[in-house]
Order: structure tokens, then C-alpha cells, then sequence
């Protein structure tokens, strides 16, 4: 999961515009459900290879789409805030 | 069956409405609430229904689009959930009870509700709306089109209006989504109540409603919605606040499938208008009295002593049945304006689909009546 991402948003309808945001930009991201602990509120959130992360951010930022956050995977199977 | 009754519910519907509902309902599962490809492909069905509902209406932030049952509904929630004891409401004299008997039940919680009379076919001059706005003026509330006789209120003009003076308003769509195209992001239309089953062709129990940023309801419904679980309030944001439950997901796919043909059913309305011009020159040159604005294809027969009732159970009595609808149409208000309160009226509105054959088949019915009168 080193190599993985977690973007996680506010509502299951911003993440599915997410999802849908990056396929358009020929990026596609893996819906999989939240891991536990994650901030934001919906149940799901988009996995993205970490050599895309900055190219995903400023897709969804160009359509005014701010993740609650983005996350790595840390020691002892924990989720730390990852910076873009 | 002489299906002159579009303006209760569409029929017959695109095919491809009910394939899509067959295939949701065979393939989905519950949105939002799972990480396999079912329950997935449901989430972004509902996000694929509000974008699509987005680009028709004009509605850029497509999570202010909530999923309803019915237009009935959505404007219960806008005004049980935004007006409070002491405000004021101004809307047409042309209402819908899905609005009358709401304005009417908030009368006893200490709403105040006014109707603008307009001219003698009800259709109201936007500064009418200004003129007899007050202080505590919370809402104006629109019927955009008549289901009695096809009026269409001048939407652009009472929406400047009401940017104007500041206070939101409240569309009803149900007689002109699909007949007309209507662009919601003029600035004062706050909400709008769409109807997914009339002019949009899909099906009964779907319904929209677009609540603008400038509105902010009091959810009507507490529940889950996939989302802020630990929370023992409903999320303020859209379209979640507004949304608890499980959503009718055949009825959404069926919804996205009808929208997809709404640029086909806009141009049939050219079509569907010169049907009801037709009947309305036919019936007239038969003696029967037409009430229509013209800007609708829907139009009611004034009684001249006889019961709508009887001739709509006659008609559709016949060996080949005519289904017209008798009565108020759920509209007294508009009877009222138009004196056909006492008697209600006999309503036509034929379809786009209906052929020459069709509408002469069916002024034969109205001629045979006649006969029997």
C-alpha cells in the first residue's frame, strides 16, 4: 500500500464526481470503502497510485473538488495525512 | 385505448425506460453503502441521474438535484422545510394542491398564504408578485404551467422579479418539464419541483427537486443516508440532508433513460401542440366550449349542464376507450378562477404520438356523445 493513496471526500456524491472527474482525465481511481479512522463522511473513497496523486489533485481542483483529505499508509497498519 | 390523458402520467413510455428499470432492478443493489460493483455501479447511476438532470435544467452543482417519489413531495419538503410561523407567501390562483394543500395546513401552523388572482385566465403580471410582497414576504411559490388549461407563466420575467426584491421562488414543473425547456439557473429560482413521470416520460414514483444555495430545508425525513454515520442529525450537505434511505433505483435508472430522450420529446412537442390544436378546433366546430391558454397541449371542456364525470365514464366505455379526465384535476384554484369550480371540467391532452387517425377516431367519440346529450 506504500505505493497507494487514499483520498477521501465529504459525501458519496462528490466522491462518485471524483471518480468521474478523474476518468475523464484519463486517470481512474479505485473506489474502495473508507478505512477505518479516515476523516470525511462518506462511506467511500477513491485509491490512487501515488505517481498520480499530484495529477489527480489538480484534476479535481480545476472543477472546484477538494478532498477531506489524502492519505498513506503509515507504521502499524495506520492512515497518516500524506501531502501532495 | 385513445390516450388523451398526458398531462396524469405519460404513455405509452420509451421501452428503453423500462429496460433500464428492469436492468437496475435486476443488477443493483443499495447505493452508497457498499464497496462491490453493485452497490458501486448504483452510487454512480445516482450520480449519473443528477448530472444528466443537471445539463437539462441548467443546474451546475448537480448535488443540489434531490431524488424524490414525486413533484407532490419535493415541494412538501421546500415548504414544510423552509417557512415558519409568521412568514408570508405569495403564489399563483393557479396552484396545484401539491402547493394549496400545503399552503392551506401551514395556515394553521401561522404561515400566511395570499393568491394573485392575474387575468381571467390567471396568468400574472410579475409585478403583481412585487407590488404585494411585505416585510415578512418568505416565498413566492409558481405554478409554471396549468394543468387545466395550459397557461405557462412567464417564468424569466417573475424569476428577475424575485432576484429583484430578494425573495426566493418556488417553481412547480410538473406540467412544463419536458414540454418546454426550462433553465433553472436563472438567478430567483431558488427550487423547482420536477416531476419524472409526466412531460419527462419516465416513471410514476420518480421525481427531482432542485434546491438552490439560497435554501437551506429542514430535512422532512431523518435517516441513513450512507454518509456521517455517527452523527444523530441529518449531514447538511446536499444532496444527503434532503435524501434519507434507500432510493428507488429502478425509478432512477428509468429517470436517466427518459432524460437522455428529452431533447426528442422537446421537438415532439411541436407535434403534440398541433394534436391538441386539432381537437380543440374539432370540438369547437362540434359546439363544445375550450378553455386553452395555448401554450400547454392540455385544455379542459367547460360543462354546459352536463356531468364531466358521466361523459369521461362514457368515453371510456366505448369499444375503443378514450381516456380523458374529469373533475377539479387536483386544481380547485384554477377552477375557481376560470367559474368552472362548480361543475369542474372535461380535460384533453393528447400526446405527441397520436395519430390523424387517432384524433379523428377520437372527435368521432366527442360527435357520438354529443348525440347523446
Amino acid at each position: 500500500m506504500e505505493d497507494m493513496r487514499i483520498l477521501v471526500f465529504v459525501t458519496t456524491h462528490q466522491t462518485m464526481q471524483a471518480e468521474a472527474v478523474l476518468k475523464e482525465g484519463g486517470l481512474p481511481g479505485v473506489l474502495v470503502l473508507k478505512p477505518k479512522g479516515l476523516v470525511g463522511n462518506c462511506g467511500l473513497a477513491l485509491q490512487v497510485g501515488l505517481t498520480e496523486i499530484n495529477r489527480a489533485v489538480e484534476l479535481l481542483g480545476n472543477r472546484h473538488i477538494v478532498p477531506a483529505g489524502v492519505f498513506r499508509s503509515g507504521p502499524d497498519d495506520r492512515w497518516e495525512t500524506a501531502l501532495t | 385505448m385513445l390516450y388523451l390523458d398526458q398531462a396524469s402520467t405519460a404513455h405509452p413510455r420509451p421501452r428503453s425506460v423500462s429496460r433500464a428499470m428492469a436492468s437496475a432492478n435486476d443488477a443493483l443493489v443499495n447505493p452508497g453503502r457498499g464497496g462491490y460493483p453493485a452497490s458501486l455501479d448504483a452510487s454512480r447511476l445516482l450520480y449519473s441521474l443528477r448530472e444528466a438532470a443537471g445539463a437539462a435544467f441548467g443546474v451546475a452543482d448537480s448535488s443540489r438535484i434531490v431524488l424524490c417519489g414525486s413533484a407532490t413531495e419535493g415541494l412538501n419538503t421546500v415548504l414544510h422545510g423552509c417557512l415558519n410561523t409568521g412568514d408570508h407567501v405569495l403564489c399563483s390562483h393557479l396552484e396545484h394542491n401539491a402547493v394549496a394543500r400545503v399552503l392551506h395546513a401551514m395556515g394553521e401552523m401561522g404561515v400566511e398564504s395570499e393568491r394573485i388572482p392575474g387575468d381571467d385566465v390567471g396568468r400574472i403580471d410579475p409585478a403583481e408578485f412585487t407590488a404585494r410582497s411585505r416585510g415578512n414576504t418568505a416565498m413566492w411559490v409558481l405554478n409554471h404551467g396549468s394543468n387545466v388549461h395550459g397557461l405557462l407563466q412567464d417564468l424569466p420575467a417573475i424569476a428577475r422579479a424575485a432576484e429583484n426584491i430578494g425573495i426566493p421562488l418556488v417553481v412547480d414543473l410538473a406540467q412544463s418539464a419536458g414540454h418546454r425547456a426550462v433553465d433553472l439557473s436563472q438567478p430567483g429560482i431558488a427550487a423547482a419541483a420536477i416531476p419524472g413521470h409526466k412531460g419527462l416520460a419516465g416513471p410514476m414514483g420518480s421525481a427531482l427537486l432542485y434546491v438552490g444555495t439560497s435554501l437551506h430545508p429542514r430535512p422532512r425525513r431523518q435517516g441513513g443516508t450512507g454518509s456521517f454515520s455517527e452523527s444523530a442529525s441529518m449531514p447538511e450537505e446536499f444532496p444527503d440532508r434532503l435524501e434519507a434511505g434507500t432510493p428507488n433505483l429502478p425509478g432512477a435508472a428509468g429517470l436517466l433513460s427518459a432524460l437522455g430522450l428529452l431533447h426528442e420529446r422537446l421537438d415532439d412537442e411541436v407535434r403534440a401542440m398541433r394534436n391538441c390544436r386539432v381537437l380543440t378546433d374539432g370540438l369547437a366546430e362540434q359546439g363544445w366550449e375550450t378553455i386553452w391558454a395555448e401554450e400547454l397541449p392540455v385544455f379542459s371542456l367547460r360543462s354546459s349542464g352536463w356531468d364531466p364525470a358521466v361523459l369521461a365514464q362514457t368515453l371510456a366505455g366505448l369499444e375503443k376507450s378514450v381516456a380523458v379526465r374529469s373533475g377539479l384535476h387536483c386544481a380547485p384554484w384554477a377552477h375557481e378562477r376560470l367559474g368552472t369550480l362548480a361543475e369542474g371540467t372535461l380535460r384533453l391532452s393528447p400526446g405527441a404520438t397520436l395519430s390523424d387517425e387517432e384524433l379523428s377516431e377520437s372527435l368521432s367519440a366527442f360527435a357520438q356523445l354529443l348525440r347523446g346529450l
